[in-house]
């Protein structure tokens, strides 16, 4: 037994370096038999975590502020550039519109004449990050929203050009956010022009990597990768990235986002059924109508 | 820098305050700071105060206080739970060992011997990694973050050794 005294006492069993060594093997034991998906553990993770947020806000307030305010000053070095790109993009998109909105109206005809069923249309939470836990181990961030505003476990998550992540757990007021570049992440994706799915995983590094693909398929270079919504939490088309090659050959995405840029994020809070076509359902409401 | 105190063993009153300032770096390195190479890399600022109580801190609660930082890193930081708990006590338990030698050795001497366990101590959270289903590391990430908590090491260590040599506190001897 150890006596919890001073070692001037000179009264002990077992020394500091003992007790040390009986903590380092609790610590491998609890390394060794201790799920990491165990309900109780991932609680307690969202619990410390909910604790911590307020503590991370507050000290990660001079730190915003310095990014907000070095983006500032790198808004106006470059105002001239930025103008100039706007105005290009300006014109694109008003290029773009008329065949936008014809496309949106051969497309709701198309649903209709086909039957096929109306995708719900996504529901956003906003949401600060309030810690980056990501380090050469893992990849996650931590948002100040919880079950408070709807968000939930799986839920997809998504920068200002698109998806960074899902939600792994969520708390009353934080939540726990996976990269889509950790070693765990695996989302469905379909690569747009080669209509081809795929599974894209993270491997701690800066681009996940694209696996599970029909062998028969050959992706492009700048091929637009898009979720796929196989699975039913994360919906199906949002942005993602570009395909590109590594010098081996094997096809990884390059992100939308900047993942270590991120101030800010949306939490899709869409729900999992799909609403039936709105033809069906008056077809369906003049049957039940009919004696 | 040799000049200041570190032959001497804490008190009782300064002994909670490195645990606090490893529990700060804990917290400090999770601030979104938006710089890519942060990302890769781990400061391991927190190593310098576990250095401080492994050489310092002669209470038989000081392990059980390392543990306890380590699991609530592990909660924080997303990683398994266990494996910096497991880290910090290595950490401890390769500082105690040396603790004779270093103990009343010159800053340069504790600064060097910090290098090498730290340098040993992100091998075997390599290796951990490695073996570890759910996690991945790459090597140069954990050399790097070896080399970068060394470079760091006189920043956080060095207040400690600091308030220790400061006359009026009532622990001096």
């Amino acid at each position: 037994m150890a006596s919890f005294r001073s070692r001037k006492n000179q009264t002990h069993f077992i020394s500091g370096i003992g007790i040390a060594v009986i903590c380092a093997v609790i610590a491998g034991l609890a390394l060794i038999f201790l799920p990491g998906d165990d309900p109780r553990i991932v609680r307690m993770r969202q619990l410390s975590l909910d604790i911590a947020s307020p503590v991370m806000m507050l000290l990660s307030l001079p730190v915003v502020k310095l990014r907000k305010a070095r983006q500032r000053a790198t808004d106006i070095l470059e105002l001239q550039k930025k103008n100039d790109l706007l105005h290009a993009e300006n014109e694109e998109f008003r290029e773009q519109l008329d065949e936008l909105t014809r496309t949106r109206l051969l497309l709701s005809q198309y649903r209709n004449l086909l039957a096929l069923p109306k995708e719900p249309d996504l529901a956003m939470a906003n949401a600060r990050v309030v810690a980056d836990m990501s380090s050469p181990f893992v990849k996650t961030l931590l948002a100040n929203t919880g079950r408070i505003a709807g968000v939930g476990a799986g839920q997809a998550v998504m920068g200002k050009n698109g998806l960074i992540g899902r939600v792994l757990s969520s708390g009353d007021v934080s939540s726990r956010i996976l990269l889509v570049t950790d070693l765990n992440s695996h989302i469905p994706v379909i690569a747009l022009s080669s209509d081809a799915r795929a599974i894209m995983s993270g491997q701690n590094t800066q681009h996940p990597r694209l696996g599970f693909l029909p062998r028969a398929v050959r992706l492009k270079e700048g091929d637009l990768i898009i979720t796929s919504g196989d699975g039913g939490d994360i919906p199906i088309g949002l942005p993602i990235g570009l395909v590109a090659f590594e010098k081996d050959g094997q096809p990884y995405v390059q992100l939308n986002e900047n993942l270590d840029q991120l101030m800010y994020v949306r939490v899709v809070l869409s729900e999992r059924r799909i609403l039936p076509p709105e033809r069906n359902t008056s077809l369906s409401r003049s049957s039940q109508e009919k004696p | 820098m040799s000049s200041l105190h570190t032959g001497y063993a804490t008190g009782r009153s300064s002994a909670w305050f490195p645990f606090l300032i490893m529990f700060l770096f804990c917290l400090l390195e999770q601030i979104p700071h938006g710089i890519r190479l942060f990302n890769f890399i781990d400061l391991g600022m927190y190593l310098a105060p576990l250095y401080f109580i492994a050489l310092y801190n002669e209470s038989d609660v000081a392990p059980f206080g390392v543990l306890g930082l380590g699991i609530l890193k592990d909660l924080l930081s997303e990683t398994p739970l266990g494996y910096w708990g497991i880290l910090f006590c290595l950490f401890f338990i390769m500082i105690g060992v040396q603790r004779r030698g270093l103990l009343h050795s010159a800053f340069r001497v504790q600064w060097v011997g910090f290098g090498i366990m730290a340098f040993l101590l992100y091998l075997v959270a390599y290796i951990i990694s490695l073996i570890h289903p759910v996690m991945s590391s790459a090597f140069l990430s954990s050399i790097l973050s070896a080399l970068v908590s060394f470079i760091l090491f006189p920043l956080a260590y060095l207040p400690f050794l600091w308030m220790r040599a400061y006359p009026f506190h009532p622990d001096m001897d």
